[in-house]
């Protein structure tokens, strides 16, 4: 594999608000948990979140052991370049994936509850040509506005919980395991896959982390905020909404919207539906970077950028193969998804280091049969 | 709708190209040509009313196997 494409580089802080803020961005649409778990879903995001730690661990294990290469450039050194290569090009595809769903959601959320009458098909080549052009600044300009996103997601989280703490209600979250053991695991299974262990296409980022960045620092502290954001808002829903909140399409919208002090504050939804655009653009930017950088990388170019244009056309059709109506997406969301996502963010990448410390153990047993 | 899309794409390629070609970047030209071909093709069908199959479908099948 050549050399990254993207000279870029990012601070282990902004990588690190960068992942938080990544993963704020399907906090708020944690219908894809709260239909399977209900008001029991926190049990779920707790789950998922010790099984993302062995995930996250995995991913930075891969980049200790070959320190300067992104997940490309580590796929070939373990698998060599045939074998790597076909990998990488699955990973091209579920960037390009990834890219898609976000495209979908948000032209889905927009249509929906915003503008009705527009087409979608607008809404999503709009929306894939900002995320196109961020991806041209690379990983360092990328990173840059991570701790901005990460910061606006705190804020309009933290304030909607003061606005709606009078329509809480403790009860709503008894009873406790009433639900079969197998919805824990499918919900733990699915909040793992789907925000948590998301973080894997940073493995794409590691060559532009800064001389004595702490990747493994910035991965798992960036994992905790991302994962606090999202057990607070899930927490926040089931106390507003009780058992409505498995129904809802967008529970986090549906909260949101009972907002109304003295009738004067009203339709916070907005600020909601602003905040959710920005971390949705943040993450889809994210993918659509990897995806164009992976694919360059797969056929060894000079430059990723003249790629975004083609891959951004594709990314809006797709769209449209992907999933159909939003019921079906939270049907995508809770079941389709994250299986296909397990398969990229814990199947390969845990067969990877298992090879790679297969490959590092017989190097060894021949170095000490030749000594 | 079709010619739309005709001329977004030829848009698309006349907006690209020209810089790859005055670099001679062969392997560039190749594989935009191959993403904006599949674009293409995927996008007319698109418009043409034709629902291409989701390459999610065989994952479906084994999510429905796994949480049945």
């Amino acid at each position: 594999m050549t050399a990254p494409l993207d000279k870029s580089e990012a601070t282990s802080r902004q990588l690190l608000f960068s992942a938080a803020a990544f993963i704020q961005s399907s906090s708020l649409l944690s219908s894809f948990v709260m239909v399977l778990t209900g008001r029991e879903s926190w049990i779920s995001a707790l789950l998922g979140l010790c099984i993302s730690l062995l995930l996250v661990w995995a991913y930075t294990a891969l980049v200790k052991r070959y320190p300067g290469k992104n997940l490309f450039g580590i796929l070939a050194a373990v698998f060599g370049e045939p074998l790597g290569r076909l990998f990488s090009f699955f990973y091209v595809f579920f960037f390009l994936s990834m890219v898609a769903v976000g495209a979908n959601d948000v032209s889905g959320f927009v249509v929906d509850y915003i503008m009705p009458q527009t087409p979608q098909v607008v809404i999503v080549l709009t929306f894939l040509f900002v995320c196109g052009w961020a991806a041209r600044k690379g990983a360092g300009g990328i990173c840059r506005m991570g701790f901005l996103f990460f910061l606006l997601a705190v804020a309009v989280t933290l304030v909607n919980i003061l606005l709606l703490a009078k329509d809480m209600q403790l009860s709503n979250f008894l009873p406790v395991f009433q639900l079969p053991l197998g919805r824990y695991l499918q919900g733990g299974f699915v909040v793992a896959s789907v925000p948590l262990g998301e973080v894997l296409v940073f493995l794409m980022f590691a060559p532009n982390l800064e001389a004595g960045g702490g990747f493994r620092r910035s991965m798992f502290i960036g994992l905790a905020l991302g994962a606090a954001t999202l057990l607070t808002v899930i927490l926040r829903n089931v106390a507003v909404l009780g058992n409505l909140a498995s129904v809802a399409s967008l529970p986090s919208y549906e909260a949101v919207r009972h907002i109304k002090l003295a009738e004067v504050i009203t339709r916070v939804d907005l600020l909601y539906a602003l905040t959710m655009l920005f971390l949705q653009f943040f993450k889809t930017a994210i993918y659509f970077y990897a995806a164009a950088l992976g694919l360059a990388q797969v056929f060894r170019l000079r430059d990723y950028k003249y790629l975004l244009p083609a891959m951004g056309a594709l990314a809006a059709a797709y769209a449209f193969i992907l999933f159909g109506p939003s019921m079906e997406n939270i049907y995508g969301g809770s079941r389709v998804l994250p299986v296909f996502a397990a398969v990229f963010e814990g199947v390969l990448p845990l067969f990877t280091l298992l090879a790679a410390f297969l490959r590092r153990g017989g190097r060894m047993r021949r170095k000490e049969a030749l000594a | 709708m079709t010619f739309l899309l005709a001329a977004g794409y030829a848009l698309l390629a006349l907006v690209t190209l020209p810089a790859l070609i005055r670099r001679r970047a062969r392997r560039e030209i190749l594989v935009f040509a191959g993403v904006w071909l599949l674009g293409a093709v995927l996008s007319l069908l698109l418009s043409w009313g034709i629902q291409p199959p989701s390459p999610l479908e065989g994952v479906r099948w084994l999510a429905d196997k796994l949480f049945a």
